[in-house]
């Protein structure tokens, strides 16, 4: 690779030496300003120079130049600067950093400098590529390399790679390797990545060989949101539905307290919702929030959220992209029902330390990268902490002097790269978080996890990577108060090893196989006495044990350049294991507590099933800006949570499926239309999509839950269906940019023995979900952003009324299951993000973030709870966790 | 200069956090669904015991936004046997938003009141929808063979907030073995009669049920099973207890359906609405309409043995002496108007209001129960 710059530096300067014959009779130059002396030579040149010297550099001595071409000019003015030259054609001499020229140089970085340097089409050098003495008989060859960030050195997965007089390309993998196949020939290739500058690079391919490219990100960066689809037609190309967010683009977006989350961007798609403020997780076309797989990089993440919600669990300064996958999901991932989140960490910077952080009114960040080893060891670390006490405490309202709120978290990367074709990874996470509420309830929660990751490139069809996780997630939930003081405790603890291996065929032909193998070990419940009246007795309940294993196969076919299909199988294999106290019931089907006739110890496996989960993915393109896609996934789930509450807390407990407690089950159809126009600038779909659930449970009437050690008795099976239309239209880049996304949809349930056997919705089912977010950028630096987002008010079952009975007993009557709802949700945000540099070269790095969360104060409530007066009279309250705009001002910073 | 420029965002976060300080609470109100209010609510029981009795409390749902809550009348209501009997009720009561419907059963009636028979209710409303109850089995229970009452410490938040013992009075029985006659739970009600003796020395014997919104329940696991003494009452102590009480234990056998539904209620007593709570849901019921016409009802009926046992509550357990009221020994500092014999005002500061004329008070009578020693 090295080689290759080198010959190209040294052959493109060469080549076009013979054009700089320019010479100049007599020049003096005083010493002073390096930057007059470059417009005196351009006076006496008949070319354009572009530089961006700063007014700071200063020529040491007097130059004297006597008949000396004007490349010897510069060369002896620019030998003791840290800047060099190169010449772009016949009209342009180019002054850059000497760092910067050791690039495979591409022409668009001329817009760094000039707006009014165009872009060519075809690259300004023709690199030769192998030697004709070893063209293969047919006459093909096969083209490979990396795509990389010119900056970072991080690979580009995506990326596409494409010869500009046929339309014929390729994309990157997810590690940026490619590979074409082409005929010896001369071609122009161009080389495309959303957010970076396009590469524009003519080859002569006489035999094999490699071709790496650096893309450097759009010079001119514009402060739009970005949802890159990896590459920018990507929404129209690809068969694989997915929403990808890249960092860039989440830092645009309002934030509460100066924090960027990945879930908050997420949540700005159709058919991606959350319950509110104060709630954890978020549901995928009306699926529960424990149905979304989360995962950073291979972890499995059970708690998606901080501080009940208001700050993201992936620190978005240590993330590489985040995909989501909401309709068809593909076969290397199993084990939930509605979506897959997997959110890439990135490595540290290679050749040079960071430092970054960001300093706001209740929390702060620190993140540290660079080379151990440079070119080959690499480390990232980051962490943040959050400190609410001292304005809780400042407040006049003493349920909140009462009150506590904190949270941090860590994480650490190790990245070696030995060589081009192994990489090793040895990454670490841990979280902590609290929260108090006026000294009555309480939750903790805490992820700790440790990963190994051995990515191996076989050759260049095939690759290879093994990754190792360990894992444990805890949590509790507090009742402060009185003779009933007492903490609920739960926790999952798994081991997971993964195997994952792609091979290309062909440019029409990829297939990625592996097996994945998760061992669990879950408690379901415990509780003790918290503080010295409490009564409560301590009760933990047995471990539960269960393991899932996996093996699938994708293949990716593109018959033509209308259609792809991507067509896949996964097989799932469930094992609950023993030993285990097992109850025995009269009818195992539906247990009840008073069925009970006896209950043994059982070992081994005490409950197996396995099931086929085939998924599908077709693309049909009608024109170059318009597809009809459609897809099929079938998805099982083997561990869930079980809610207690009408809002869900990172505390509920998580059971796995045994012969009384079946898993969830669901088929999901979906299909749409995608058109982009204005070359990509704006993207719109219209999708519907439709659930078939063939399995699920649901808690019944007076359910007892907590801590119960026959749980099973207090579940009912039943069947559920989802289904809806996602409308979606987007502007990518421009002054003003921005996405509108409105969805309708209905989610619901039938189980024998609620509601009578009717129908009932489910307890997210949101009919109405809209999200605006509108950016305007005046200028490089500056970026004003407003979000809004509208949802109908989620399901609720309440007391309605009472009646009396004997004796006078009051006995309170509660509405059908879900039948009414809580207030419709609504927020408007505001930020104004100013002062970022677009200077590249900038050793420090400042911007400031002014946000105003919730604008319209707007209550929107968090829980239900109730409080009953004299006479029989009940009345709702809602709590609401914000009940006022919220400000924040944010500085964050980066040095380097 | 930097300082300058942040100074007005420093204000603006500064006022804008403690904005944060506004209330989080808020009421709400959910839109009842219009039929609530129309519901029918229909508890009624078939007792087998000194004497074979029906009782049944109708009364509308009260969906709190109503200005009262309203009644239906019974046009029609009566209990029905497996044999194809029936047998009337009559009302007996007009309560506040409910109608009392009872019946005394003799024992040479061709309806037969029995272990092992099952019973029904119907009932036709004064809008002519027509309800009936699924049939249930009369169960029995073995007669209640002890009952107890003790003092018991028990810790408790007092009206400062702290946490100390305070004295309660346990009562408890020698709970049944379910193991035969198909009961799967019991049930108990307290009835009480306290002595009172007014500031004039009139003394009352005053009935009163108590603790209302109490279910003791023992299913069959929680049955005594020739355990002694389980709890079923704890009570405070109270003026009533000072001078002498009776408290009668009912123990009522449940089937399977009657416990399950004695249990929702149970639950529902329970509830506090706070996050810790189990979920809840509508009790389930064993009437269904059977006019064209479908309503919503709620309530249940059952069948069921009682069996009773007094227990003597006396100061020489309480430890109190003397009266509750004091006696009138100076008469009134201003002098008041009689009627029927009584001050019917108080004294001022000097005592409860219960001390003035005791024969006013709801239950109240001059002659004992035929009990009382």
């Amino acid at each position: 690779m090295i080689g290759y710059r080198i010959v190209f530096s040294i052959g493109f300067l060469m080549s076009f030496s013979f054009l700089l014959a320019q010479t100049v009779e007599r020049l003096e130059i005083p010493q002073g300003s390096l930057i007059e002396a470059i417009d005196m030579i351009s006076e006496r040149s008949d070319r354009n120079i572009f530089h961006n010297v700063p007014d700071t550099i200063i020529l040491t001595r007097p130059f004297d130049f006597v008949d000396q071409r004007i490349e010897e000019i510069l060369e002896e003015l620019l030998e003791e600067t840290i800047y060099g030259y190169v010449a772009y054609r016949d009209y342009a001499i180019v002054i850059l950093s000497k760092s910067v020229l050791d690039i495979v140089y591409s022409p668009d970085n001329y817009s760094l400098l000039r707006g009014d340097v165009s872009e060519k089409e075809n690259g300004s050098t023709t690199l030769v590529i192998g030697k004709i003495e070893l063209l293969q008989a047919d006459g093909r060859t096969t083209i490979s390399g990396r795509v990389t960030d010119f900056q970072s050195k991080e690979p580009l997965g995506g990326a596409v790679i494409r010869v500009g007089e046929t339309g014929v390309g390729t994309t990157s993998d997810l590690d940026g390797n490619y590979e074409l196949t082409l005929r010896a020939g001369e071609y122009s290739l161009i080389v495309d990545f959303v957010g970076y500058d396009k590469l524009y690079q003519t080859i002569e391919l006489k035999s094999n060989g490699t071709l790496d490219f650096e893309l450097s990100q759009g010079a001119m960066e514009l402060q739009e949101v970005t949802i890159k689809g990896k590459a920018s037609d990507a929404q129209v190309t690809n068969a694989q539905v997915v929403t990808s967010i890249s960092v860039e683009a989440l830092k645009k977006l309002p934030t509460f307290l100066g924090e960027v989350d990945v879930i908050k961007g997420f949540l700005l798609q159709p058919g991606v919702s959350s319950i509110g403020e104060g709630s954890v997780g978020f549901n995928v076309r009306g699926g529960e929030v424990d149905q979304n797989l989360i995962l950073q990089d291979e972890t499995i993440l059970f708690n998606s959220s901080h501080a009940l919600g208001f700050f993201s669990t992936f620190n978005a300064d240590l993330i590489k992209g985040a995909d989501l996958y909401k309709a068809n999901i593909p076969p290397s991932y199993g084990g939930r029902l509605a979506s897959v989140l997997d959110v890439e960490m990135r490595d540290g910077n290679f050749k040079r330390f960071k430092v970054k952080g960001g300093i706001g009114p209740l929390s702060s960040k620190l993140s540290l990268e660079g080379p151990l080893v440079k070119e080959k060891v690499s480390f990232i670390a980051g962490g943040r902490v959050s400190y609410s006490d001292w304005i809780l405490k400042s407040t006049s309202v003493p349920e909140l002097q009462n009150s506590s709120s904190f949270f941090y978290d860590a994480n650490f990367r190790l990245t070696i790269k030995p060589n081009q074709s192994n990489t090793i990874t040895l990454s670490g996470y841990k979280s902590i978080d609290e929260f108090r509420y006026n000294d009555v309830i309480g939750f903790k929660y805490e992820t700790e996890s440790i990963e190994f990751d051995y990515a191996f490139i076989v050759n260049q069809n095939l690759s290879s990577k093994l990754s190792v996780v360990g894992s444990g997630y805890k949590s509790a939930q507090q009742d402060l108060e009185g003779l009933d003081a007492g903490e609920w405790s739960t926790g999952i603890d798994y081991i997971k090893v993964k195997e994952n291996v792609t091979y290309s065929a062909s440019e029409n032909l990829e297939i990625n196989a592996g097996i994945n193998v998760i061992q669990y070990k879950v408690a379901p419940g415990g509780i003790r006495p918290i503080g010295d009246v409490s009564l409560i007795e301590t009760t933990i309940l047995e471990q539960e044990k269960g393991r899932e294993a996996s093996i699938y196969a994708n293949v990716k076919i593109a018959p033509n350049d209308a259609i792809e299909i991507l067509a896949g199988l996964r097989y799932v294999k469930f094992d609950f294991l023993g030993p285990s106290h097992q109850y025995i019931y009269l009818n195992p089907e539906r247990p009840e507590t008073d069925e009970i006739t006896g209950s043994l110890v059982n070992n081994g496996v005490i409950h197996g099933e396995g099931n086929l989960e085939p998924r599908a993915s077709l693309r049909v393109s009608i024109n170059d800006a318009s597809s009809f896609k459609a897809g099929f996934s079938r998805t099982s789930q083997f561990i869930n949570q079980i809610f207690n509450t009408s809002t869900p807390t990172p505390t509920s407990q998580w059971q796995l499926s045994n012969q009384y407690i079946p898993s969830f089950s669901s088929d999901s159809y979906s299909a749409g239309y995608f058109l982009n126009l204005a070359e990509d600038n704006w993207e719109t779909y219209v999708e519907v999509y439709y659930r078939d659930i063939k399995r699920l449970f649901d808690f019944k009437d007076f359910a007892d839950l907590l801590v119960n050690d026959h749980i099973e008795t207090e579940l009912l099976n039943g069947i559920g269906r989802a289904k809806g239309v996602e409308l979606s239209i987007r502007k990518k880049k421009g002054t003003t940019n921005g996405w509108l996304s409105y969805t309708y949809s209905l989610g619901e349930r039938q189980i024998d023995g609620i509601n009578e056997g009717d129908w009932y919705p489910s307890s997210f089912d949101k009919t109405h979900d809209v999200s605006l977010l509108f950016n305007y950028n005046p200028n490089l630096r500056t970026t004003w952003t407003c979000n809004f987002n509208y949802s109908t008010g989620r399901p609720i079952s309440v007391p309605v009324g009472n009646y009396r009975g004997i004796n006078g007993r009051s006995v309170s009557v509660f509405s059908h299951r879900n039948e009414l709802r809580i207030p419709d949700y609504m927020r408007l945000d505001l930020a104004l993000t100013f002062g970022q540099g677009y200077k590249k070269e900038s050793k420090l790095k400042t911007s400031w973030t002014i946000s105003l969360y919730n604008v319209l104060g707007r209550k929107n409530p968090y829980s239900v709870y109730f409080r009953t007066l004299g006479n029989d009279l009940l009345e709702s309250y809602k709590f609401s966790v914000l009940g006022s705009a919220f400000p924040s001002v944010t500085v964050n910073f980066e040095l380097q | 200069m930097i300082a300058r420029n942040i100074y007005p965002f420093l204000v603006i976060l500064i006022v804008g956090l403690l904005l944060l300080t506004s209330s989080c609470e808020d009421k709400i109100d959910f839109a009842i669904p219009e039929d609530t209010s129309e519901a029918l609510a229909i508890e009624g029981r078939i007792i087998m015991g000194m004497e074979s009795k029906v009782e049944v409390i109708i009364s509308q749902v009260f969906d709190f936004t109503a200005s009262g809550r309203n009644i239906l009348e019974a046009e029609e209501i009566y209990v029905e046997n497996d044999d194809g009997h029936i047998f009337p009720l009559r009302q007996v009561e007009n309560g506040v938003a409910q109608r009392v419907y009872k019946a005394t059963i003799p024992d040479n009636d061709k309806f037969i009141v029995a272990v092992g028979k099952k019973y029904r209710l119907h009932v036709t409303d004064s809008n002519g929808i027509s309800y009936v109850s699924d049939y249930s089995l009369m169960t029995s229970a073995d007669d209640i063979e002890g009952v107890y009452i003790k003092k018991v410490k028990e810790l408790r938040q007092n009206e400062i907030g702290d946490y100390v013992d305070q004295e309660r009075y346990q009562i408890s029985v020698d709970v049944a073995d379910l193991k035969s006659n198909n009961t799967s739970g019991l049930l108990f009600e307290f009835s009480g009669v306290n002595q009172l003796t007014d500031r004039d020395g009139n003394v009352c014997y005053i009935s009163r049920l108590h603790n209302t919104q109490e279910l003791p329940l023992f299913t069959f696991d929680q049955a005594g099973n020739g355990e002694k003494e389980r709890e079923v009452l704890l009570f405070d102590p109270n003026y009533f207890h000072h001078e002498k009480m009776y408290y009668t234990i009912h123990q009522y056998s449940l089937d399977e359906a009657a416990l399950n539904y004695h249990e929702q209620l149970l639950s529902l007593q329970e509830f506090t609405g706070s996050l810790f709570d189990n979920p809840q849901g509508r009790t389930t019921t064993n009437f269904k309409t059977v006019s064209e016409t479908s309503k919503d009802v709620f309530g249940h009926f059952y069948a069921t043995s009682k069996d009773s046992i007094l227990l003597k509550i006396d100061q020489e357990f309480t430890g109190n002496v003397g009266l509750y009221c004091p006696q009138v020994l100076w008469g009134c500092p201003i002098p008041l108007p009689e009627s029927d014999g009584c001050c019917l005002a108080e004294c001022g500061w000097l005592q409860a209001k219960d001390c003035c004329c005791c024969i006013n008070l709801v239950g109240a009578s001059y002659t004992p129960p035929h009990y009382w020693e």
